[in-house]
């Protein structure tokens, strides 16, 4: 039979999934897995995003069937909210880090800089019997947060055109098409999206870096043995690169300075098969 | 050999009145495989009687000689002058409660957090004195060892950005320990203990992930290997649940 325990500190008599300890732990938890996982959603995105948008290389006919393909089968319009919502949830989640007062983003940056500048300060040879590591992921960790502060505002300057593009489309305009995206990539939105990307990638590439090192650093996985360090920054800087220079030429050649450079390619395959 | 190291050393007293932080500097010749303890030593010895540093075992064991060292906390005795530039520049590790100059307490807080994560083997059983000591499964023995060898110096916290901001983190020596406990089959605290102790913006989510910690354990504990245990431990205990 239940006894009265009112009397008696909450966290004695009540270790159960009721308790207000449980309930909170159980909440950390969750922020952390969906701040998390977001982020890790919106990077895979991004690849994807870079595939289609990328398309361009081959010549303005692959892109237009994508977005008309996208548009048709309402996958488009689908992923757009999606990716919206997904979007506004990771930045509410992930700034739940960000220090509210600038004294406290002072002393990180502070201290960040002090490590990470200490390795000028100091003149080891490599047979130094302490080797010290540099360090730069705190000052990185700042970098993210202004990133993410700019694809904040970037980012929903892009979602707002490409989505009013995909709903005229619903109502019966073009949609996207390759002449409106070069139209405005030329006229000067390149700036923008110069920005854009470079934040994205970086943000997406650190941020995919720090989740493995979170989750899984010091586990055994088939295929690449133990997960380090040294491991995931690498794959991280192979990515970031990459990205980088795929997004460059593609905006080169939205921008119209240089011809789809895959174009000839995309010709002989299609005049192959048909 | 024949340097002239200029050493530039934060002074502060907070229990004399009227004395504010200020930086001094001091000269002296580089002898071989000096360390900034013996240095310190020295400073103390014919320059500066009443300059305040700690130290026990000058030999990377004790843990109480941290300061920061040219931008980066890590232990005085460890460090050798020719590892170092002619200017050497010390300031006290921050964070902890500065008793003057480059001397600190880190005890308050390491007994804080002691109580805190009751760093003690939870156990009902009855200590039998005779008894044979019973076996531990290797890979459990040598992950206990690795965080055990925490010497409670405090680099890790002066390092780590988040703890600066949010005081109550228990930062990496905490979770290490309780890592360390959590691996240990005599403690008898169940999944629900452990997870409304260490699934908390004070506890294992508090940490950014800025890896400092991990950069400049003087002992080079795998802290953040610790740390992606205890985060997949919490997952697989919330999940089965
Ligand atoms: C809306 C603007 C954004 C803001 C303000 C923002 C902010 C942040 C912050 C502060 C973190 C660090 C969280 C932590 O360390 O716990 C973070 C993590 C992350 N972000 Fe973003 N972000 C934004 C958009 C994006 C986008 C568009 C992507 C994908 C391309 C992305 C991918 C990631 C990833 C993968 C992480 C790592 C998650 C983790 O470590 O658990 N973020 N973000
Ligand atoms: C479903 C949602 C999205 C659609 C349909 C879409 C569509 C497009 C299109 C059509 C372009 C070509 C330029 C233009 O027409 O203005 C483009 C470029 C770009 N978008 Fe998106 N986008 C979406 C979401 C996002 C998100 C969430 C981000 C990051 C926050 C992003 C970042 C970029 C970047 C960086 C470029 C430049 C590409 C390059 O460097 O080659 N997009 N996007
Ligand atoms: S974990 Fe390393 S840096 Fe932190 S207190 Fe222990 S020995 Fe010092
Ligand atoms: S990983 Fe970074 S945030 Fe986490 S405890 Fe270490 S220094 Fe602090
Ligand atoms: S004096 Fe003991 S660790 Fe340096």
């Amino acid at each position: 039979m239940p006894i009265n325990t009112e009397l008696y500190p909450e966290e004695e008599t009540h270790h159960n999934q009721a308790s207000d300890a449980y309930q909170k732990a159980k909440k950390a938890l969750r922020d952390e897995r969906i701040s998390g996982f977001t982020g890790v959603f919106l990077a895979l995105f991004m690849w994807g995003h870079m595939l289609f948008v990328s398309s361009i290389l081959t010549g303005e006919q692959t892109f237009n069937f994508i977005a008309d393909l996208f548009e048709h089968t309402w996958l488009a319009q689908i992923t757009i909210i999606l990716i919206t919502i997904v979007f506004f949830v990771h930045f509410v989640t992930a700034s739940r880090k960000i220090p509210r007062g600038l004294r406290d983003r002072k002393k990180i940056i502070k201290l960040g800089k002090s490590i990470k500048g200490s390795k000028n300060r100091w003149n080891q040879e490599i047979t130094s019997d302490i080797r010290l590591r540099n360090h730069s992921e705190t000052i990185l960790w700042i970098w993210q947060v202004r990133s993410g502060m700019a694809i904040l505002i970037l980012g929903s300057i892009h979602l707002f055109i490409v989505g009013t593009d995909i709903l005229q489309r619903s109502l019966g305009g073009a949609g996207i098409t390759a002449l409106e995206s070069t139209g405005r990539v030329g006229s000067g939105l390149w700036l923008l999206y110069v920005a854009l990307l470079i934040c994205v990638e970086f943000h997406a590439g650190v941020g995919l870096y720090r989740f493995a090192v979170k989750w899984w650093i010091g586990k055994q996985l088939p295929l690449v043995g133990k997960v380090t360090r040294r491991k995931t920054h690498l794959v991280e800087q192979f990515i970031l690169i990459f990205f980088i220079i795929i997004g460059i030429v593609t905006l080169a050649v939205l921008a119209g300075l240089i011809d789809p450079p895959l174009e000839s390619l995309m010709a002989d395959v299609l005049g192959n098969s048909i | 050999m024949g340097r002239t190291l200029t050493f530039k050393i934060f002074r502060y007293n907070p229990n004399k009145d009227n004395d504010s932080p200020q930086v001094e500097s001091y000269q002296m010749e580089e002898t071989q495989r000096l360390n900034v303890f013996t240095a310190l030593n020295t400073l103390r010895e014919t320059q500066a009687s009443d300059l305040m540093f700690d130290f026990v075992c000058r030999a990377g064991i004790c843990g109480s000689c941290g300061m920061m060292i040219n931008g980066r906390p890590t232990l005085a005795c460890r460090t050798l002058t020719s590892d170092l530039p002619e200017t050497i520049e010390l300031y006290p590790l921050p964070f902890f409660k500065l008793l003057g100059d480059l001397s600190v307490d880190t005890g308050i807080w390491f007994r804080e957090m002691a109580e805190k994560v009751e760093s003690w083997i939870h156990t009902q059983e009855e200590f039998d004195p005779q008894a044979t000591e019973e076996r531990m499964d290797n890979d459990i023995a040598n992950k206990i060892y690795e965080a055990e060898r925490c010497i409670e110096c405090g680099c890790c916290l002066a390092g780590c950005a988040t703890v600066q901001v949010y005081p109550d983190f228990l930062g990496a020596a905490g979770l290490n320990r309780i890592g360390r406990l959590m691996n240990d089959p005599r403690d008898q605290r169940g999944d629900q203990e452990w997870f409304e102790l260490v699934s908390t913006e004070s506890g294992v989510f508090g940490c950014i992930g800025m890896m400092a910690c991990d950069d400049v354990c003087p002992k080079d504990l795998p802290l953040l290997e610790v740390f992606s245990y205890i985060r997949r431990k919490l997952s697989k205990i919330e999940l089965s649940k």
